[in-house]
């Protein structure tokens, strides 16, 4: 399956996100700061050969970043061709990476990644050489790759010299050494990575992705080679021997990681992209493999014992609590007829007082328009207080009602007989 | 057997006899492994035998997307019944207890307001909760609850009031 979905790789684009890069195949390999380690380890034993000392690396790959500014300013500015001054250069890395520009600047200058032009050497403009552009490539494709794609370039290179007649047999012969001794280092790469830890496997697959290109390319080789050259059958056969050790040790690598994906249900292998793309590009037939040696259990539920209980408590008649009926607490209620006695008596005060407020002294008051303003249903319940005033014996008023009728449909009191309160003539005011 | 078909059809009765030979039941453990299950030893009516679950470093979650959801109130009920009336001694272990029919769990249940209980049983006896003894009518405890464990068990035993049971007993 995983096989069906490897489609080809392309370079990666210096600070622009290449959108046409297809899903890779199990081999790709997920951005990370394990992966910048790994890059750091790779360029260290790249440079090794030709190093003053162990530390002549940086141990951050991302200073790298400065160097690809440097080399896009050059690419995308230099127009003219008379090349660009430092502080041109400082204005359009901006903070392109770690540490500063001037400090990075002065290494990428002092061993020659820009220079001034060969015959100015106190030109204050510098250019950029094609050897450093096939220096960042490099850089780039040892990020991507362990080493395997050098080999398929040789692979390349050699096929297409043979083609066009431009190799001897000798330097073929070389060529074809230098690839067995590559692929079997390869190889045994790969054969000492089978038995590591799933871990590291994953995090070292990347390397290993092009076994299959790299067995095809080796094969179209010796074949080619046997038809012109076939005193090298023998040299030949070894690489193709090597080849396949190569290739069954990434058949093994592949079962192990396909055999980790299944037993753990690990979908995050691929991205969710990837899958996308297996869906939209790949056969019916090859989609329905997937699943011809799969075996599908019923559908299914979790019933715990913890649920079995909740149910059965949620189902539980809830107890009945009889509560005993309130005590009445019986207060001391004293002697009606004197409680009786006392309302009265408030009574009394409350409407004595309410005439002495509305005589304000005089002996006689017209309320007419007191009542209207009361509204309603104060009003009725002045005239009522009144009236039960005049029907006290004690209290010295009376109401006069007078004989017409007010009607104003409008008011709040329609209809209104005009009312006087009077200080009787037995008696006397209070106060 | 080969390995994979015995797997196929543990898978699909949920419970398998112990084999005889040493090499057979680590192989059979192994294939398990490799699929990412685990055999749990039970005590099955005829006898010692295994039962299959996840194993526990690749168990879905409960409460996961695409895990299996949650059933109804009915079939719990009836298996809270079955429960009851299959594992009639506390004291004694919950797996494999004794037989009942169907027509005494319809009948326990009805009185709690569970119409269609043979449905319900039919639930249960799809996910593995209870077992059928086609033609009798009767039923007993399934593989899935031999799988409870022993914390389950004791939660079970210590709340067994709870379990309905038939009030005219």
């Amino acid at each position: 399956m995983f096989r069906q979905l490897t489609t080809s790789s392309a370079g990666g684009v210096w600070g622009e996100q290449d959108l046409s890069r297809d899903e890779d195949d199990l081999f790709s390999q997920v951005g990370g700061s394990e992966e910048d380690v790994e890059f750091c380890r790779r360029l260290t034993a790249f440079v090794a050969p030709v190093a003053r000392d162990r530390g002549a690396v940086v141990e951050d790959p991302a200073v790298l970043a400065w160097a690809q500014a440097v080399y896009a300013a050059f690419g995308d500015r230099d127009d003219s061709g008379r090349g660009l001054t430092a502080a041109e250069l400082e204005a359009m890395c901006g903070d392109a990476g770690p540490g500063t520009f001037e400090s990075r600047f002065s290494v990428l200058r002092g061993m020659g990644f820009v220079h001034p032009p060969r015959d100015q050497p106190h030109q204050q403009r510098l250019v950029f050489p094609t050897v450093s552009v096939a220096a960042l490539l490099v850089f780039e494709r040892l990020k991507r790759g362990g080493g395997v794609q050098e080999i398929l370039i040789l692979l390349d290179e050699t096929r297409q010299g043979v083609v066009d007649d431009q190799l001897q047999s000798g330097e073929i012969s070389s060529k074809l050494i230098t690839l067995r001794r590559a692929i079997a280092i390869s190889a045994n790469e790969l054969i000492q990575l089978a038995g590591r830890p799933v871990e590291e496997l994953i995090a070292q697959r990347a390397n290993h992705r092009m076994s299959e290109q790299l067995l095809q390319e080796a094969r179209t080789l010796i074949d080619l080679l046997s038809e012109q050259f076939p005193e090298l059958a023998a040299t030949g056969g070894q690489l193709i021997a090597q080849a396949l050790r190569y290739s069954a040790a990434a058949n093994v690598l592949v079962e192990r990681l396909l055999e980790h994906i299944k037993t753990h249900r690990d979908f995050s292998m691929l991205t969710a992209e990837q899958y996308r793309s297996a869906a939209l590009r790949s056969s019916a037939d090859a989609l329905a493999g997937v699943f011809t040696r799969t075996v599908f259990d019923p559908p299914s539920t979790t019933v715990t014992a913890q649920r079995v209980i909740a149910t059965m408590r949620e189902l539980r008649p809830r107890e009945i609590v009889r509560r005993p009926p309130r005590t009445v607490a019986y207060s001391d209620p004293g002697d009606p007829v004197e409680r009786a006695r006392r309302r009265q008596q408030a009574v009394r005060i409350r409407r004595e007082t309410m005439t002495r407020l509305y005589l304000r002294g005089r002996e006689k008051v017209d309320l007419t328009d007191e009542l209207l303003k009361a509204g309603w249903p104060r009003a009725a319940r002045i005239v009522a207080d009144l009236l039960a005033a005049t029907a006290d014996r004690d209290l010295p008023v009376r109401v006069v009602l007078g004989v017409s009728l007010r009607v104003d449909s409008a008011a709040a009191v329609s209809y209104m007989t005009p009312l006087r309160l009077v200080v009787s003539a037995d008696g006397h005011q209070h106060g | 057997m080969d390995d994979r078909v015995w797997l196929a059809a543990l898978r699909a009765t949920g419970t398998a006899e112990l084999p005889h030979d040493i090499a057979t039941a680590e192989a059979r453990l192994a294939a398990a492994s490799g699929a990412g299950r685990q055999l749990v030893p039970v005590d099955l009516p005829q006898g010692p035998g295994w039962a299959m679950t996840w194993r526990d470093d690749v168990a879905p979650e409960l409460e996961s997307a695409g895990s299996p959801g949650t059933p109804s109130a009915n079939p719990v009920i009836v298996l809270a019944a079955c429960l009851r009336a299959c594992w009639t001694d506390s004291a004694a272990p919950l797996y494999p207890g004794g037989e009942t029919t169907i027509e005494h769990v319809t009948q326990v249940v009805s009185a709690l307001g569970v119409v269609q209980a043979r449905r319900a049983v039919n639930r249960l006896l799809w996910w593995g909760y209870l077992t059928e003894d086609s033609g009798r009518g009767s039923v007993r405890l399934g593989p899935r609850v031999a799988l409870w464990s022993e914390a389950d068990i004791a939660y079970l035993r210590a709340e067994y009031d709870l379990l309905p049971r038939d009030r005219t007993e």
